[in-house]
């Protein structure tokens, strides 16, 4: 961050300044609460007294990640030091749900891989980690009184998610001021429930594929089943009292529902709107009644609104995900969660998973091999999104915030550091300030984080060369 | 009936397994079997080379690189390797099925391999010039357990181990096996230089990290590590009779590769039949050399309009018609040369990207006319190939020199292709009668599409730039990369000047954080092109459906080796065979 070979570290005089200590006040008096309960103040001293005052726990976690980003190793010293005192800080968040979609399902994270997602998470003021626990491909969680839907829908007997495992991330998300919270997605996405109860699907892994799911393999949940509605009540009635010790929401799915399938459902047969829509209200009439019933509030994606029209509580909180739905989801008067695809898809951009099909001369599988959502999103695109340019002021406030989203077909343990940062970190900044600002300032602020980050051991990408940050002022065009 | 035949006939049924063996690159033929094998407690080896059969036998190297020490070092890590691997294949068999060889009845052992080398080895063959060293070999392995290896080098024999290593699987409860047995093998590379270019100046990588790299360019059957040691914004490359260099030009004092680093790498790369080639880069791209002789660069980092003078910041270059640069090469060549010439036949004396207004401020020049700079160039051009020919090391230049410069290059040097003036740049090279090198920008560029790097200035508005892109988005996808075809535009009858090619890593956004991760698998795609050619034996474009499965699991015994490589596929679509094909019927 300094010009080569300055002497940019402070002396290492005999007597130098110490912090002599970090005060915390959970107080309710220095801040008004309705700020936000994460705001937080920190005075720096020239004595040497932090004093750190927050509304909540998770605001005082805030204050001490900010502070921890105050101070710097010497290199001839053991002794970090800051060069920023006296210092004074008063920060809130703009929005309150920062967010990260984290697939879990597609292909494998470890929930070690997890628990250091959510210490960088924390370290950038995230505040929800949202895992999408289940989809078409895998059934990775355990559900112990459904014991074979993992054992026979995971890829793999050990690649599950023990119900301890679950525990220990969302305790670990607790401490660091980020709540987990889970999807199980449905009717839709829900293929992988065929291995262990095939009755339950409909249209299990048809061709062509695509008439039956935005995806391969098809399958959804039969729709009007008796068996259906058993099934869920039990896995819900397992999950969500676990569950509900740390989080407060829960995501019931709900997108890309495919109508072809319903034509090969004997509870349904049919693919006409008119005949479904009826039978998926009632679908989600029951299963939004479970998870009310154990006081958590539901979580939706955009589609059961706006494509289907269904009717839901107003608590319901939308999560919006194509471009330009998030004011749909507001003229309605629903609270609503932004992250378009075309902004906040990390995993977009890196090519398509599928083959091209010899037999279809016009497959659209063709050079360059695109996925269905290029470019791949650099993090100035992300830090630039600016979902509330076009609400209106007296719709704002439905905005809780939004996530930036990471789907796993081309994320495992392996690469997810470098698929989610510094990119995830741009998103958090936006959400944090409310907007983005692209511009030196914010790559040289961003470039260090990064560099804590890889500190942590996270395998973060890199911001800028060390000579555009050595040099400020030398790459700007 | 004749619906029904009609209705099956629409019912595309994809095929529930890809025949063979998942190699990566993909060898000229092979012949594979159902049977399984399993290594011994031990495995022997046996070297013949020459008719001289012996026990083959660890021995304490000498320093000097010999057919002995080569084998040695590739036996003790193929034996590493096979017992090491751990890898287990579950991704690539249907969820929950057994795949595994049962582990009752009886089991047949390898009894031991034997490497047959029927040549004798050149006394360079570890550092020699395209085409010169037959890397060719064939595979046997017989269902009583015997497996050989023969070739006509010790190249060969190398890249036959790294085959030999993909054909064999951890059992989950123990032990080592293959499921191919008998297997017959025979192949040789289609090009002679498969490189990866990876930029070590921009941001600095330890030599750690090289060799990692390098180990992973010999399991993908590359031969070729074209270090991009210098460049404007740091100058890492130790030169000790020119201390300033390293020593000011660097990031930071620690960021250096000293001589020994240099050897270091240098030697490890030999032993992985991958040749490391140097290049500094000059006289555009020398910005960094300021730091330390600031009157041998003209246009230094010239803000905030660095774009009239240079590709990106900071600008400047080495001066032309200049005494004190021609001190400055013969010092630097005199250091360096003699020092990578014994691991190398080539060096890469750079020549991309030269601004033509940097000369403008140039006190020597004064002029951005490409008719004054033209002889210019070709006289610096021409010392520092002399001085790499006394050396013994052939030229490699970028292709600037020869299309846009129009510089004349003896007949010995490669020029390095990578699109600058156009499409066409490759056969417009062969055209002129040079090897050439392919690696065209818009496929072989791992670096693009992560988005730019340089900020706008302050108070423009951010929506002129959106959505912040870089000079050569997209990203390539590993579809894209496999895609090119190295000869494609090149008249059949000049493609023997076609050496190679290689893929690029410029590291403006990668240091050893992200390196892996962008650069495999999609490198492995640019290896099965250079090694197995883009085009499969019928002459058509490689499938991807059989590519995918095979570089997925290629790319999981990547991973076992602790290269964090990208991810190819969803375990859903390889555990299927090759299920995720579409859409369409």
């Amino acid at each position: 961050m300094y010009p080569r070979r300055a002497q940019f570290e402070p002396d290492l005089p005999k007597h130098r300044v110490m912090i002599t200590r970090v005060l915390i006040r959970l107080t309710k008096d220095l801040i008004p609460p309705k700020v936000s309960s994460e705001a937080y103040q920190i005075d720096i001293d020239v004595k040497g007294l932090v004093c750190i005052d927050a509304f909540s726990h998770n605001g005082a976690i805030h204050a001490l990640d900010t502070l921890a980003q105050a101070f710097y190793v010497h290199s001839r010293s053991k002794q970090p030091y800051t060069p920023l005192a006296p210092l004074e800080i008063k920060d809130a968040p703009f929005f309150e749900h920062r967010g990260l979609n984290l697939d879990i399902s597609r292909n494998w994270i470890l929930p070690v891989d997890v628990l250091r997602t959510i210490e960088a998470m924390g370290f950038n003021k995230l505040n929800r980690l949202h895992l999408h626990a289940s989809d078409s491909q895998s059934w990775p969680l355990e559900i112990p009184s459904l014991p074979t839907l993992a054992k026979e829908g995971a890829y793999r007997e050990d690649q599950v998610w023990t119900a301890k495992d679950l525990e220990k991330v969302q305790l670990h998300g607790v401490y660091h001021g980020v709540e987990v919270y889970l999807e199980i997605d449905m009717p839709g996405h829900t293929s992988a429930i065929f291995h262990a109860f095939p009755d339950l699907i409909t249209a299990y892994d048809q061709r062509p594929w695509d008439k039956y799911a935005a995806e391969p393999p098809s399958g959804q949940l039969r729709l009007d089943s008796p068996d259906v509605k058993s099934f869920l009540e039990t896995l819900l009635g397992d999950l969500l009292p676990r569950i509900h010790d740390f989080s407060e929401r829960f995501h019931l799915g709900g997108d890309e529902l495919n109508r072809e399938a319903y034509a090969l459902d004997p509870t349904v047969r049919s693919s006409n709107m008119e005949v479904i829509k009826p039978l998926l209200q009632k679908f989600f009439d029951h299963v939004v009644g479970l998870v009310e019933a154990v006081g958590m509030t539901p979580y939706v994606w955009q589609e059961m609104l706006l494509d289907w029209d269904l009717k839901f509580p107003k608590t319901t909180v939308f999560q919006a995900w194509r471009p330009g739905a998030l004011p749909l989801i507001l003229a309605k008067n629903h609270l609503a969660l932004f992250g378009a695809s075309t902004s906040w898809y990390l995993d977009t951009g890196h090519g398509t998973f599928l083959d091209p099909l010899p037999s279809n001369p016009s497959s659209p599988i063709k050079p360059p091999y695109p996925d269905w959502c290029p470019p791949y999103k650099n993090w100035r695109q992300i830090l630039d999104y600016d979902p509330l340019a076009d609400i209106p002021k007296n719709k704002r406030h439905l905005v809780l915030g939004g996530e930036v989203h990471l789907w796993g077909e081309l994320t495992d343990s392996v690469n997810l550091d470098s698929m989610l940062w510094p990119r995830a970190a741009a998103a958090a900044e936006m959400m944090w300030r409310g907007k983005g600002e692209v511009c030196e300032g914010t790559t040289r602020r961003l470039a260090e984080m990064r560099e804590r980050l890889v500190g942590l051991g996270v395998r973060a990408g890199v911001v800028q060369m060390e000579w555009g940050l050595r040099n400020r002022g030398g790459c700007v065009l | 009936m004749l619906a029904v035949q009609l209705l099956l006939t629409l019912i595309y049924i994809p095929p529930l397994s890809v025949s063979g063996a998942p190699l990566w690159p993909v060898p000229t033929t092979q012949s594979l079997g159902t049977g399984v094998l399993w290594l011994p407690d031990k495995l022997p080896f046996t070297v013949a080379v020459r008719n001289a059969t012996q026990i083959y036998s660890t021995q304490n190297g000498t320093g000097a690189i010999t057919t002995t020490s080569f084998l040695d070092d590739a036996i003790q890590r193929t034996s590493y390797y096979l017992y090491n691997d751990a890898f287990i294949p579950w991704k690539f068999h249907p969820r929950n099925q057994v795949f595994e060889p049962d582990l009752n009845g009886s089991k047949t052992t390898i009894t031991g391999v034997t490497l047959r080398v029927n040549a004798s080895d050149t006394s360079t063959f570890y550092k020699s010039k395209a085409g010169e060293v037959d890397e060719s070999y064939t595979l046997t392995i017989q269902q009583n357990g015997q497996i050989t290896i023969t070739g006509l080098s010790s190249v060969g024999m190398l890249r036959g181990l790294s085959t030999l290593e993909q054909l064999f699987y951890a059992h989950s409860s123990g032990g080592v096996y293959t499921p191919y047995s008998p297997v017959s093998i025979s192949d040789r590379p289609k090009f002679a230089h498969r490189g990866l270019n990876m930029d070590v100046a921009r941001n600095y990588f330890p030599p750690s990290d090289i060799c990692r790299t390098l180990d992973a360019l010999s399991w993908n059957k590359f031969n070729r590590l074209h270090l991009h040691i210098t460049d404007a914004q740091s100058w890492p490359l130790e030169i000790s009779a020119l201390p300033d260099l390293a020593g000011k030009g660097a990031y930071a004092p620690s960021l250096h590769y000293t001589p020994d680093d240099l050897k270091m790498i240098q030697e490890y790369g030999a032993y992985r039949g991958v040749e490391v080639i140097i290049e500094t880069d000059m006289p555009g791209h020398t910005a960094s050399i300021w730091f330390g002789y600031p009157d041998l660069i003209t246009a230094f980092n010239v803000q905030p309009a660095w774009a009239t003078y240079s590709a990106e910041p900071p600008t400047g270059q080495l001066k032309l018609n200049n005494t004190a640069v021609t001190t400055f090469l013969t010092a630097l060549w005199n250091d360096l040369l003699p020092r990578v010439s014994p691991y190398t036949s080539y060096f890469h004396t750079g020549g991309d990207e030269v601004n033509a207004n940097a000369y403008l401020l140039d006190p020597g020049v004064k002029s951005n006319d490409s008719k004054v700079l033209q002889p210019l160039l070709q006289s610096f051009l021409d010392f520092n190939h002399n001085a790499l020919r006394k050396a013994g090391l052939t030229p490699v230049v970028w292709e600037e020199q020869l299309l846009q410069w129009n510089l004349t290059l003896g007949s010995d040097v490669v020029v390095q292709t990578w699109g600058a003036v156009g499409p066409d740049s490759l056969a417009q090279t062969v055209q002129k009668g040079h090897k050439a090198l392919a690696g065209d920008y818009n496929y072989w560029y791992l670096d693009c599409g992560h988005g730019a790097w340089v900020d706008s200035p302050p108070g423009a508005p951010s929506t002129a730039a959106f959505p912040y892109l870089d000079y050569c988005s997209p990203l390539k996808n590993w579809r894209t990369v496999y895609s090119y075809n190295p000869l494609a535009g090149v008249p059949a009858n000049l493609s023997s000047l076609v050496l190679g090619g290689e893929v690029h890593m410029w590291a403006e956004q990668i240091d050893p954080s992200n390196f892996d991760s962008i650069a495999w698998p999609r490198a492995s795609a640019a290896g099965e092109v250079l090694w197995s050619g883009a085009k499969d034996a019928s002459g058509q474009n490689r499938s991807q459906i059989e590519a995918s499965p095979r570089l997925a699991e290629w790319r999981e015994r990547m991973v076992r080796r602790g290269i964090m490589a990208g991810v190819v596929q969803m375990p859903y679509c390889t555990q299927n065979g090759s299920m995720c094909v579409g859409p369409g019927t």
